[in-house]
This record gives structure tokens, C-alpha cells and sequence, in this order.
């Protein structure tokens, strides 16, 4: 594998690079390369290797990362990332304002790519918004929770008005920069578009950011979101994806399945009706995941995914006697949250 | 004035909040604001929680102006909930039906789920303030949550250790500790099956004591029912020993250390409750004076040993 034109193994003794400069955060089991857009024109070729050797991703927007033996190298917030695929894998990029290049070893595929996601933002510090759930307007049949957010398309200015009056969290699709700028100023926060650019992050900084088509090279480390079609993945790939929803939500249209909600994809166009959260993911065995969560009942609960057969088991702690709970807002907006014995 | 400052020389976000300076101080019964028909709560209830009149963290802050480059500022995102563990003023932890504690677990589970799903909340801290000498504004049994919009300093401290532990010997230093102190027996004060109460080795306040979970669990979320029970009945234990070492009600800070959940090395950590009260003896108070809160070294003038002897026998009566 080579990384920036040169054999991955030089980085590792601390080699410069002569063409492209770049930062190094050395950490204990790699590095972090921060490529600076300012110092770079154009396309940059990051990474060549062969497709025989190499494991990566099968569906192009996720393929982010490249495994070859111990190593991975993993790639954050390029901007038009390309793939050439002859005889030799290519990938090129333009660096924007936080470009990183990953490297690290360890020993099995599930750790590096927890430590890929770890680093980033642990050293890099990636941190964002993160709406959960984008419900379409008109399935709004009462006032949505405070992580859901009501995605309206080609809305009128008034509706906009009258949803926002009502403090609901309205999200909109933008195709240009004027509307952006117009509905930030009249209150909107969330904006799922098809071309975000840095200095997006400086003119609207209480914005959250959806990209609606493109790769996790591109979106982590840019924006808050980003639209993704799950059918072409495989079963293990949309397990392994999911490591990426602490810094990034991947929002998907598929119709409800418990399986998305406990990985902790974002929804879009259905309502989440369930509280499924604290996603931890164990490998067992090869392509045999085991995923802790805590269930609608507020109760540790596990499914064990077997990505070779698909087949998933559930199993969900106890029924038991539990509180209930009613919520008053009081006149002055405080919450005031009220438990009782009994429940289901 | 609402707001974070960050302080450079630690790398620390600072919370200025004017509102605080406008709680009551201990108020009489006669006009406790959290006793059915104060002023909070005029209705019935018999667990409460309810976000602070005088927040130090709001769902819906103030702007901040424009921030320079050296002076850097943003909004007091999150929420600030007082918890009231009962109806009855006169109760407190020690003295509380093993139910109703049991049902504040509950409780504290069912917050730390909803203020962790809020996108501005990065850290759920549940924490009660026992006594005035730990500045404790209302004598009515209750405690509070800060759902922090930023990790505090002594937690990124925390799950660092834990990741440094992890990389040197693949283990959870709680996980290490638990199984040694179990064996050596001379700092435990109360087991059960699913937990361990103990004076750490490593204590930092003369009567300081720890409540471990036997296996690894990150937060209260991921406890069963049953290790939800036992964790109950350590909290009334603990808290009953602390009455009994003096017969007299004892101050403490009990704190939830619990994951970062948002983090991808949340796993990593081990939940634990903390007590820490600042009386050294009867009548003497061990201060955060300027050692401990300058430099964040600890002098602890009590050997954990004896402590945990005093704690055993410190008598308390049946469940």
C-alpha cells in the first residue's frame, strides 16, 4: 500500500513528504496526517494499493477505510473523493479545511475501525450536532420530540413561519445559497443539501448540515449528516457503517427496522418510536456480532447478528413492574418530569 | 449573564451563571420550595425531577456575542434538573424505604437515557450535596443533574486513564481493583453479589467510599433489574454508615460517574458512585483549600485501612 506516493511503511519512521505538507499527531498504535488545503491544489493521489490484498469496503460511499494485514489507513473530510480501479486501486481527493489521513495497527478488522473513529475524535476533536430523526411534514400528526426534525420540501414561507413560531425544528432541502442564507436568517437550523462548502460552518455556525448524496470520506469531519441508501450494503457492512453514528449520523429512508434503530441510523420519513440508545459492538466471532443496547423499557438489552447467515437473535431483559412517567411544562417553559409506580 | 468562557491556561470550558446566585438558602420546612404545595411542587408526587430555576445550563441559552480569538465563549446549552427523591422532608437516603430508592434508580436511568439523547448534551453528572457543609441549599432529600454540553476536566481525566490502562494491560483498571480488593478484604466495607463498597487505596477524603459494579457495565442503563435492587441497597447502607460513624447525619457529595456515552471509547469505562465527605473526625472538616484545589494533589489525613474498619463496624440496622 502507498500512501501518498510513497510505501506506507516509511511513514511510520517519520518520513516527510516531499510533494504535500502535512501535520502528524503521532499517536500510540499510528499516526493522524492533517493535510492543509492551503498548500495543496487540486486533486491529491492519497492512496494506491492492490484491490487483492487490500479489505475495504464493497459499496463506494463507505469506502473510507483500507485494510491491508495489520494496517489501516482511513480517510476524514476530503472533498470529491475518486476511485480509479485497474490494475492498481487509486484514490485521489482536494484536501478542504480539515483533511485527515489515518494510519493504524493493530490486530483484528472491528478494533481498527473503532480506533479509526476513536482517534478522529478523540485527537481530532470531531464534534457535531446531531439531529436523530427527520420525520416528513406531513406525518406530523403531533409535536415532535426534541431530537426530531420535521423535513419539509419546497415549503412556503409562511408554513416555515408558523412551524418555527411553533418551536418545531424545522429542517429544509436547499439547492442554493441564497436560500440557505434566507431561511437561516427567518430561524431554520437544519439544512439537508447536495453541495456543502467550509466556510458553510463560519457563516451559519448554529446550523447542522446534511450532505444528501455522497461518501464517509467526504462527510466526516464536515458535516453533521449524511443521506445514505442501505439496500446495496451487505449485512456486515451496515453493522460495521454504524461505528460511524457518534460522529456522524447516517440517515436512511428504509422502512423501519428495529435492527437500524439499535445501530443508531437516523431516520428519515417515518417517526422514531422507540428510545434505542448506548450501542456497543462486540465481535464474537468472524462476521458474528454481538450489539448491547438499552431497549424501549429502559432494560439492557442484546441482539447477536450472525452476517453470514443474516440471521439475528434478540434477546431483551425482563418484563417488569416500572415507573411511569408524565411530563408537565410549567408557564414559565421549565419541564417538570413526575414518576409514579406502575407501567407495564 | 448564561455562558461558557474557555479558560486557555487548562483547556477548560468555565460555566458563568448569574442565576445561581439567586438560590434560597435553607429554607424551613414551613417554606420548602420542593414539599407538596411549595412553591415547585404544588401537586402530589412521590418522585420528582424538574429543571432549576436558577440553571446554570439551559435547553434554550442566550446568544453569546461574537467571540475573539483569545477570548472564546459559546452558549450554556444544557440542562440543570433538581431530583426529588420523596414527598417526606424529614427522610433522607439513609432512612428511605429500600423501594423508594429503588425507584429514584429508576429514575436516574430514565434521565441519564433522555438528557444523553439531547444532540447538545455530551455528559450526564447525577450528583446529591448532603449538608451545609457542602453547600447544600435544601435540607428536602433530593439531588441534581447537570447534563454538561462539554466533557469536565476531571472526566476526560478519567476515561483517559482508562484508556491508558486498557493499552498497557488490556484490562479496566475498576475491573482489576474489584477482583484484588475482594480478595485482600481490608478496604471493603459492604458486598453483595453484583457489587462492592469499599475505601479506595487510592481515597482522597478521609471517609471516602466507592461503589464498584462487579462486572463492567459503562452506565446505569446497561444495570439489571436485580443488580439495580443491590445497587439500592449499597447506596442505603453506605449512607446509613456514615449517620452511624458520628450519630449524627453526615455531609457527603455522592456522585454517578458514568461513560461518556457519545464517545467511541465509552466502552472503555467502568460506572462508579463516589462519596466523598469532607469531615475528618466529629467535628472537623477536611477543606479543599488550596493544595487539593490548586493542584488537584490530595492530602488525606486518614489511612484508607482504618477507615474502612471504622465504616465496617459502624453498626446499622436490618434491611
Amino acid at each position: 500500500m502507498e500512501l501518498l506516493g510513497q510505501k506506507l511503511s516509511e511513514f511510520f519512521q517519520k518520513v516527510p513528504h516531499s510533494n504535500v505538507t502535512v501535520e502528524r499527531i503521532d499517536l500510540r498504535n499510528g499516526f493522524i496526517l492533517r493535510l492543509s488545503a492551503s498548500h495543496v491544489e487540486g486533486h491529491v493521489e492519497l492512496l494506491r494499493c492492490d484491490p487483492a490484498s487490500v479489505w475495504s469496503f464493497a459499496y463506494e460511499p463507505l469506502r473510507n477505510v483500507f485494510v491491508e494485514n495489520d494496517t489501516l489507513v482511513g480517510l476524514a473530510g476530503f472533498e470529491d473523493i475518486r476511485f480509479g480501479q485497474e490494475k492498481q486501486f487509486v484514490v485521489s481527493a482536494k484536501p478542504s479545511q480539515g483533511s485527515f489521513i489515518v494510519v493504524l495497527r493493530g490486530s483484528n478488522r472491528l478494533g481498527l475501525l473503532r480506533d479509526f473513529y476513536r482517534s478522529l475524535n478523540v485527537h481530532v476533536g470531531f464534534r457535531f450536532r446531531v439531529p436523530k430523526s427527520l420525520i416528513n411534514a406531513e406525518e406530523l400528526d403531533q409535536k415532535p420530540d426534541q431530537q426530531t426534525f420535521v423535513l419539509l420540501k419546497d415549503p412556503s414561507e409562511n408554513t416555515l413561519r408558523h412551524l418555527l413560531k411553533k418551536e418545531i425544528r424545522v429542517a429544509v432541502k436547499v439547492e442554493d445559497e441564497r436560500d440557505l442564507e434566507h431561511l437561516y436568517r427567518i430561524g431554520v437550523r437544519c439544512f439537508v443539501l447536495k453541495d456543502f462548502r467550509d466556510e458553510h460552518r463560519q457563516r451559519y455556525p448554529q446550523a447542522c448540515f446534511i450532505l444528501e448524496k455522497g461518501g464517509l470520506a467526504t462527510a466526516l469531519g464536515r458535516v453533521d449528516g449524511l443521506m445514505m441508501n442501505i439496500g446495496p450494503l451487505s449485512l456486515e457492512e451496515i453493522v460495521l457503517a454504524s461505528l460511524t453514528n457518534r460522529l456522524l449520523t447516517l440517515y436512511t429512508a428504509e422502512k423501519y427496522s428495529k435492527l437500524l434503530d439499535v445501530l443508531g441510523f437516523g431516520a428519515v420519513g417515518w417517526r422514531r418510536k422507540t428510545n434505542f440508545v448506548f450501542t456497543t459492538i462486540r465481535q464474537e466471532q468472524e462476521g458474528v456480532y454481538e450489539i448491547r443496547y438499552v431497549n424501549e423499557f429502559n432494560e439492557p438489552a442484546r441482539v447477536r447478528v450472525d452476517t453470514m447467515t443474516g440471521v439475528t437473535d434478540w434477546f431483551d431483559g425482563s418484563k417488569v413492574s416500572r415507573l411511569e412517567k408524565k411530563t408537565l411544562k410549567r408557564d414559565d417553559g421549565r419541564y417538570f418530569h413526575f414518576y409514579t409506580e406502575g407501567g407495564c | 449573564m448564561l455562558e461558557l468562557r474557555y479558560n486557555p491556561l487548562t483547556d477548560e470550558w468555565i460555566i458563568v451563571s448569574a442565576e445561581t446566585q439567586k438560590r434560597p438558602v435553607q429554607p424551613s420546612q414551613q417554606s420548602c420550595p420542593i414539599c407538596v404545595g411549595g412553591v415547585e411542587l404544588p401537586e402530589e408526587y412521590d418522585l420528582v425531577t424538574f429543571e432549576n430555576r436558577f440553571p446554570a445550563l439551559k435547553r434554550n441559552p442566550p446568544e453569546v456575542s461574537a467571540e475573539s480569538e483569545i477570548f472564546q465563549k459559546k452558549p450554556s446549552f444544557g440542562v440543570c434538573e433538581v431530583v426529588v427523591y420523596t414527598s417526606n422532608h424529614d427522610v433522607a437516603l439513609p432512612g428511605m424505604p429500600l423501594k423508594q430508592i429503588e425507584k429514584l434508580i429508576e429514575m436516574w436511568v430514565d434521565r441519564t437515557i433522555e438528557l444523553f439523547s439531547h444532540d447538545f448534551v455530551e455528559y450526564v453528572f447525577i450528583f446529591e450535596n448532603r449538608g451545609k457543609e457542602v453547600g447544600a441549599s435544601l435540607s428536602h432529600p433530593h439531588g441534581q443533574i447537570y447534563a454538561f454540553p462539554f466533557l469536565p476536566k476531571r472526566i476526560e481525566a478519567k476515561i483517559e486513564a482508562f484508556s491508558k490502562w486498557h493499552s498497557t494491560r488490556g484490562s479496566c483498571p475498576i475491573c482489576d481493583v474489584v477482583r484484588q480488593e475482594i480478595e485482600l478484604r481490608e478496604r471493603v466495607v459492604f458486598e453483595t453479589d453484583s457489587f462492592v463498597s469499599l475505601v479506595p487505596f487510592y481515597a482522597r477524603f478521609p471517609f471516602e467510599v466507592h461503589i464498584y459494579p462487579k462486572r463492567h457495565v459503562t452506565s446505569l442503563p446497561e444495570l439489571t433489574v436485580e443488580e439495580r435492587k443491590e445497587l439500592a441497597k449499597h447506596l442505603k447502607i453506605i449512607t446509613a454508615k456514615y449517620d452511624a460513624l458520628y450519630q449524627q447525619e453526615f455531609p457527603y457529595m455522592m456522585m454517578f460517574f458514568q461513560a461518556p456515552l457519545k464517545r467511541l471509547d465509552a466502552e472503555l469505562f467502568h460506572l462508579h458512585v463516589e462519596f466523598n465527605p469532607p469531615k475528618r473526625d466529629r467535628d472537623k472538616i477536611k477543606w479543599m483549600a488550596s493544595v487539593e484545589t490548586g493542584t488537584w494533589a490530595f492530602i488525606n489525613p486518614m489511612i484508607p485501612e482504618q477507615a474502612a474498619e471504622m465504616l465496617r463496624r459502624a453498626e446499622v440496622s436490618e434491611l
